[in-house]
């Protein structure tokens, strides 16, 4: 609990904040379209927290160059990939359910189309 | 108040709470101690000798994870079937071009977009191509052009129609034929299936010839990439036109 004050941690604590304002715009936004947009953010924030979990302090990128021995890991990037493929797939396919939604019932609005 | 925005609180507030506590317990940013983030020690040097590319990230993704990578383009590719099957393809109104250019027919767009995008293209060519020297790879460079087909889409006057949808649709199964063929060679040389080391010749480390079946797999990603972008982007202009037409009529 005492590295909360740490600058530090700052990158974490962001990742936090976007995976919130994603969250909120799932929950709270009526509009579906918004819906998939805080989705996204989520999922950025993931990548986020992801990237920088993989750091190290002064590491070079994962590139093997002699003469240098402190890499960041490499291991947390790759996950980033499979990550985004699975976040551009999802998104696509919500898209594509809100174009049908809206062919159908002509609206949005996620609590209109709770009453139909 | 409304209920959705008390549910909407409650949430942030619990989900919050529990991801500031656990990062706030969490090792400093960019920690170095030997107990954080031991594996790139396992990695770094080893992914050069193994695979035969000096960037890891892409020597673990298109070697040590070749099979998740196929994983991938398959989810890929079931994406697009998903979007497909669910947008009704191949019911395109013949008459919808019309409503598709207006929006952005605009001369200046696409007078300098007829000069970005070859340099796009051959960016995103060059990502695909040095994925295992430099930072990029099939998906970065797959992403690059698909973007540039996007933005010709948008500006040439596009009118939809099934034949560059059929285009894309075929570059993309065949990418897929193409990772497995890459595969079977494994198995024909008598290893696992998409194994690198001692199938391929893996070259030199750092010459644009290495790392064996690398290379082969990063074009099978890239095309497939490119078209994925490229399809689902068409279907999904298809399916909002359609519903234009309808609304018109």
């Amino acid at each position: 609990m005492s590295d909360l004050v740490i600058p530090g941690n700052v990158p974490y604590f962001i990742s936090v904040a976007l995976l919130l304002i994603g969250l909120y715009a799932m929950v709270a936004r009526r509009n579906l379209i918004k819906k998939i947009m805080g989705l996204n953010i989520l999922s950025t924030s993931v990548f986020l927290f992801l990237i920088a979990v993989a750091d190290k302090r002064g590491g070079a990128p994962p590139i093997t160059v002699p003469g240098v021995d402190l890499y960041v890991n490499p291991l947390p990037h790759t996950l980033v990939l499979t990550g985004i493929v699975v976040a551009l797939a999802l998104t696509s396919f919500a898209l594509v359910l809100v174009i049908k939604i809206y062919q159908e019932h002509g609206t949005l609005d996620a609590d209109r189309l709770m009453k139909l | 108040m409304s209920r959705r925005d008390l549910v909407a609180v409650l949430t942030l507030v619990v989900v919050g709470g529990i991801m500031v506590l656990v990062v706030a317990d969490m090792p400093a940013f960019g920690s170095l101690g030997p107990q954080y983030n031991v594996m790139y020690e396992k990695f770094t040097g080893r992914v050069v000798q193994e695979t035969g590319a000096v960037n890891a990230v892409t020597g673990i993704i298109l070697d040590y994870r070749a099979y998740d990578t196929l994983g991938e383009t398959t989810v890929l590719l079931v994406a697009i079937m998903g979007t497909m099957a669910a947008l009704g393809a191949g019911a395109v109104h013949p008459a919808a071009g019309a409503a598709a250019g207006r929006p952005l027919d605009s001369r200046i767009l696409a007078l300098v977009l007829r000069v970005v995008i070859p340099f796009t293209q051959l960016f995103g060519l060059f990502v695909i191509f040095n994925g295992h020297l430099s930072p990029g790879g099939g998906f970065a460079g797959g992403t690059i052009i698909g973007a540039s087909l996007i933005l010709g889409a948008l500006v040439s006057n596009y009118r939809p129609g099934r034949r560059a949808e059929v285009r894309s649709e075929i570059v993309e199964s065949a990418s897929v034929g193409w990772y497995l063929l890459v595969g079977f060679a494994g198995l024909l040389a008598g290893k696992a299936f998409l194994s690198n080391a001692g199938v391929f010749p893996l070259g030199t480390p750092g010459m644009p010839f290495s790392g064996g079946m690398i290379l082969l797999v990063s074009m099978a990603v890239g095309a497939k990439v490119a078209s994925t972008m490229q399809t689902l982007f068409l279907g999904l202009v298809h399916g909002g036109i359609r519903h234009e037409r309808e609304a018109e009529r």
